[in-house]
């Protein structure tokens, strides 16, 4: 039996505004329990919402980058239950009028493009933190009003992996158009999942499980898949899928249900009456439209065809826009696609390298990539040798000092190859003299043994050699292979 | 709208129960005496034609405030968070505690 | 004394600050067993608010338009470092850390806060009876209501406690006890004055409005808390006019709209107190325009509704975890039962009522017959009152059915209770200003009133036709004879 799963997605994204959403305590990560907390977010008698504006803002931007309807306007809802980390009681939510409808989302699965449909955005606050300890559990209200929106997607993901995509995909954009810090362990990104399997060539949907607690892309993928299984194995063994709100527990790699309260929920969802309907302005919107970024796609696709990197390249360099934005700033104004594609692999391979190395961060080589580019230039023309760039930049990344006077010293100390003709012609000589077997052997069909005159070369020089100038002084001595 | 709705001591009992409102079994009864009257004395409304009538929601129409993203110094400090809570643990509001 | 005359006298230096609050202080003192209109006094505060304004008064400082005051304020608003109650056993000990908005206006203008008044708890009732701290009673007759919810504030201002008090309007807890006290009780437009610090009821009704004895005091009260406020999304920027300099101009030329279906339901004295005032009027050169309100006779149930559903919400954070009534667990007792019995216990029956019924017109198979359909009635009532005042300038008509009744008359008949709001709640279901004017005594010695109402953030309008009114309607005693007769050792 062929089974299909349907995936949706709801994503909770933070967005990056300086307070809450409606109230002014800081919205920031962390601090002292119960520090970021304003009489709004404590639900103080007599406190009132008023609505952040900049949380307007990102959220509209969110819906331009997916391709969503913005609405004009939009409304708060009260949503009612008890719950020690909800202060008033109810959480304000947009209910029937989301600030954002119908929009998309183009990913790449396994090399198969896939448009994956937004359903709604909607903006609302976050609960605050409950820890649980022996004498009761301790509530720590900082999230409280901390501002989200929620992405819903379309049922429209049939594996883990595209999942996996969508959600690497819609984090990119977030974090690109400035909206969302794209973190994962904090908490700034999070996804809950709705799967359900059907028979393959069926159309009607299964009864669904919505999966909480899925806090890595890893987990993501490996909740859906054992999601699935189980899904498939009860079914298979005769029992029905009961719709209900399932646990990924990460240790275990098992889902399991949470405990059913007694009654069904009844959220009373009703508008808020402190918050009068959400206007934005048409021309604010054509601003906002008009501010967004290049967003990942795009840059992506530019990457490929401009500047001729790979697709994996492209990919891994564009996953978030401070990476990309290295990479431009380094590149400069020579884009031919040997340089560009050079470059990447340079930043990505040795620099990414010594970096993991060493207690440096990016942010410390942001002053330096100019010069860093043209040390790339420099090693890339042979005016450094291999043995030369690791030397200078293990220099540059152990020292002490700022990275930018680092790597200047460590390239005065290394300095470039002066090509002494005399030299290395003298070299030459004696190494050929001393092989006359291998000078025998390349003459006769074995062009491979360049490679060991190369080194014989290079050794006798110290390393300080422009290979590329031993290559072709050795071709011409040596003459064509028979 | 007929007698279908009305409010009987379950209904009490569901209601109570979501508002987190404790009501003994004589509260309900009672309760439900008076709000049975005062949802049947409602009943008015409902020979009401509104469905062509968007419902009011807000007295008048236009945007709403917002507020700059700003700092106003509202935040409070730890211990006026605190300061009227009937119980707490460590700067934290404390509860039974909750199966998470 | 008018607020007005003890402003004046205080800024002319005929009286000092000082000696005014102690005489309002002493007044307490005297009359407050009588009355239970009081749930704190806050002397030492009040005494060194006047003695500030007596320095400044020294010094030649510039003074506010309320300098040296003395008002009282319901228990619903917050005023830093006071108890903040809401006549509820729920917030006994709460006491807030900042100033309500409207009570930081009024500090700004120099006013003395005498303490805070008695209310039903959480603004739910007509006749200040729901009160934890039980009714106050009416100066004009101890044995009688003084109205709600506002009843301590229209109790204080009646018996001299100060020269007037803020209390808060949902569905006319400003205006029936000013009616059944003998005062001016003014509820402004909808988004008029702020609510931040006001602890809520139905939040889209709330409004915060002056009780004073005069309707040219409560001009200036409302002058002073009118405008626009950053901490309430509903605040609105329409401009605030002189709202003193209404007062002054004539009613000829005002269209004065009456609803003649208002005239039935209502005792003798009172239908005559709405048609003697119309005839005055009349004489001053306004001009009466009959009206119609189609819808008005399903304003209370549509306006208890959605209270109700809204109540259920707003006092929800009302649940023992960050402050408020906590009940004595057993060890074993789990979060919902801690939820369950400190609500049970913190809230009284009025209020458990409200909040069941509010919870139940929300939840899911009743929310589009009872919520929303209410809310559509809204709609239809709010175009009444649009139409009626295209036709006419102000809307005149009864603030209650009958002088203030005896205690106790309703304590287990909810509707009959509700139906006492029968004339108010049309103002707020639209969001209209509405004022309640004293027109002279019963011949039971019970304050009679009318109500007036106009468009939305016209309360220069109504201030105008609410002083020629009060011009022209037979005046009250200074004070109240039965509280006079008490305070003199009789009954």
């Amino acid at each position: 039996m062929q089974w299909e799963t349907v995936i949706g997605l709801e994503v909770h994204a933070q967005l990056r505004t300086q307070t809450k959403l409606f109230g002014a305590a800081s919205a920031s990560y962390g601090g002292a329990p119960n520090s970021h907390v304003d009489a709004v977010s404590l639900g103080l008698p007599g406190a009132l919402p008023v609505l952040n504006r900049e949380a307007v803002r990102m959220a509209a931007l969110a819906g331009l980058a997916t391709h969503c309807d913005v609405q004009l306007r939009s409304v708060f809802a009260r949503k009612n239950y008890f719950y020690p980390d909800l202060p008033k009681g109810y959480q304000i939510s947009q209910f029937d009028e989301p600030i954002c409808l119908g929009g998309f989302l183009d990913i790449e699965s396994d090399g198969t493009p896939l448009r994956v449909g937004i359903t709604r955005i909607h903006m609302e606050e976050d609960a605050g933190k409950s820890s649980h300890h022996a004498q009761g559990s301790w509530v720590d209200l900082n999230r409280a009003g901390v501002p989200l929106i929620e992405i819903v997607s379309e049922p429209d993901l049939r594996t883990p992996e595209q999942a996996v995509a969508y959600l690497r995909e819609l984090r990119a954009i977030l974090v690109y158009i400035g909206v969302n810090d794209g973190n994962l362990e904090e908490g700034s990104f999070r996804c809950d999942a709705n799967v359900s399997v059907r028979r393959k060539g069926q159309s009607a949907l299964g009864t669904r499980c919505e999966i909480k607690n899925l806090n890595s892309f890893r987990g993501i993928r490996d909740a859906i898949h054992y999601e699935t299984a189980r899904q498939i194995r009860r079914i298979e063994a005769g029992e029905a899928i009961v719709q209900q709100t399932r646990l990924w527990d990460v240790d275990q790699g098992r889902t399991a249900a949470m405990r059913s309260k007694e009654e069904a929920h009844d959220y009373r969802y009703f508008p808020d009456p402190d918050l009068p309907p959400l206007l934005i302005d048409a021309d604010d919107l054509k601003t906002w439209a008009a501010s967004l970024p290049e967003l990942p796609a795009a840059k992506r696709a530019r990457f490929q065809t401009t500047l001729g990197l790979d697709v994996a390249v492209a990919q891994h360099l564009c996953e978030d826009p401070t990476t990309a934005d290295r990479f431009e700033r380094a590149l400069d104004e020579d884009q031919s696609p040997s340089r560009a594609r050079s470059l990447a692999s340079f930043l990505s391979g040795r620099i990414a390298g010594a970096l993991n190395k060493s207690t440096r961060s990016w942010l410390d080589l942001d002053a330096a990539l100019s010069d860093l580019a043209e040390v790339h230039d420099q090693w890339r023309a042979g005016k450094l040798s291999n043995k030369m760039l690791g030397d200078l930049l293990a220099a540059a990344f152990e020292a002490e000092d700022l990275f930018a006077k680092a790597l200047a010293q460590a390239r005065a100390a290394v300095g470039l190859l002066e090509q002494d003709t005399g030299e290395l012609d003298a070299a030459i000589d004696r190494i050929l003299a001393a092989n006359p077997g291998q000078v025998a052997a390349y003459q006769g069909g074995k062009p491979k043994l360049l490679g060991f005159f190369v080194g014989q070369v290079m050794q006798a020089l110290g390393g300080k050699a422009n290979a590329q100038e031993v290559n072709r002084k050795l071709q011409e001595r040596l003459g064509d292979p028979a | 709208m007929s007698d279908s709705n009305a409010i009987t001591a379950e209904i009490v009992a569901k209601a109570a129960r979501l508002s987190r409102i404790a009501l003994s079994e004589d509260e309900r009864l009672v309760m439900a005496e008076q709000l049975e009257r005062v949802r049947a004395w409602a009943a008015l409304l409902q020979d009401v034609p509104v469905a062509d009538v968007a419902p009011m929601l807000h007295p008048h129409e236009g945007a709403m405030r917002l507020r700059a993203d700003e700092d106003t110094g509202q935040t409070l400090t730890v211990s006026e968070v605190l300061a009227n809570a009937p119980a707490q643990a460590e700067d934290h509001f404390l509860v039974p505690r909750v199966v998470g | 004394m008018s607020l007005i005359a003890c402003a004046r006298a205080i800024a002319t230096g005929a009286q000092t600050a000082t000696a005014v609050t102690e005489r309002a202080l002493s007044r307490i003192v005297a009359a407050e067993p009588h009355l239970n209109a009081m749930v704190h006094v806050d002397s030492d505060g009040a005494l060194a608010q006047a003695a500030r304004v007596d320095a400044a008064m020294a010094a030649g400082g510039p003074l506010g338009p309320l300098a040296g005051v003395p008002l009282t304020i319901k228990d619903l608003i917050a005023v830093a470092g006071l108890p903040l109650t809401a006549g509820s056993k729920m917030l006994a000990g709460y006491v807030p850390a900042r100033d309500a908005s409207v009570i930081v206006r009024l500090r700004d203008a120099g006013a003395v806060i005498l303490g805070k008044t008695s209310l039903d708890e959480f603004a739910m009732g007509s006749t200040n009876e729901t009160a934890v701290t039980g009714p106050a009673r009416n100066p004009w007759d101890l044995g009688r209501v003084p109205g709600g919810s506002s009843g301590g504030s229209a109790v204080a201002v009646a018996a001299g406690y100060g020269y007037g008090s803020l209390g808060t309007d949902t569905g006319g807890s400003v205006r029936l006890p000013a009616a059944l006290c003998g005062l001016v009780g003014l509820k402004p437009t909808y988004g008029r004055v702020s609510r931040s610090g006001v602890v809520a009821y139905a939040s889209s009704f709330d409004q915060v409005g002056p009780m004073a004895t005069t309707v040219r005091d409560a001009a200036r009260l409302l002058a002073v808390i009118a405008g626009p406020c950053g901490e309430d999304a509903t605040s609105r920027l329409e401009a605030v006019a002189d709202y003193e300099a209404a007062c002054d101009l004539p009613a000829r030329g005002l269209r004065v709209g009456v609803v003649r279906s208002w005239l039935e339901g209502l005792t003798t004295e009172t239908h005559d107190a709405v048609l003697s005032t119309q005839r005055r009027l009349e004489a001053a050169g306004a001009v009466t325009v009959e009206v119609t309100l189609p819808h008005a006779h399903l304003a209370v149930p549509a306006y208890y509704l959605i209270a109700m559903s809204e109540a259920s919400a707003n006092l929800a954070r009302y649940d023992g975890v960050r402050f408020g009534h906590r009940a004595a667990l057993e060890p074993d007792d789990d979060l919902d039962t801690l939820y369950a019995r400190s609500r049970a216990e913190g809230f009284g029956a009025e209020v458990k009522r409200r909040i069941i019924m509010g919870t139940w017109a929300l939840s899911s198979g009743y929310y589009e017959a009872y919520y929303d359909r209410a809310c559509r009635v809204r709609r239809l009532i709010h175009g009444d009152l649009e139409a009626a005042l295209r036709q006419c300038d102000v809307i005149l008509g009864p603030t209650a059915p009958s002088t203030a009744w005896p205690l106790g008359s309703h304590t287990h008949d909810p509707v009959a209770a509700y139906q006492m709001d029968i004339y108010t709640t049309v103002a707020n279901l639209a969001g209209l200003p509405a004022m309640s004017v004293p027109v002279g005594l019963s011949a039971g010695g019970l304050p009679l009133a009318i109500q007036l109402m106009a468009g939305a953030f016209d309360e220069a309008t109504l201030l105008r036709c609410a002083a020629s009114v009060e011009r022209d309607a037979p005046a009250l005693p200074s004070a109240p004879i039965a509280l006079a007769r008490a305070l003199s050792g009789g009954v």
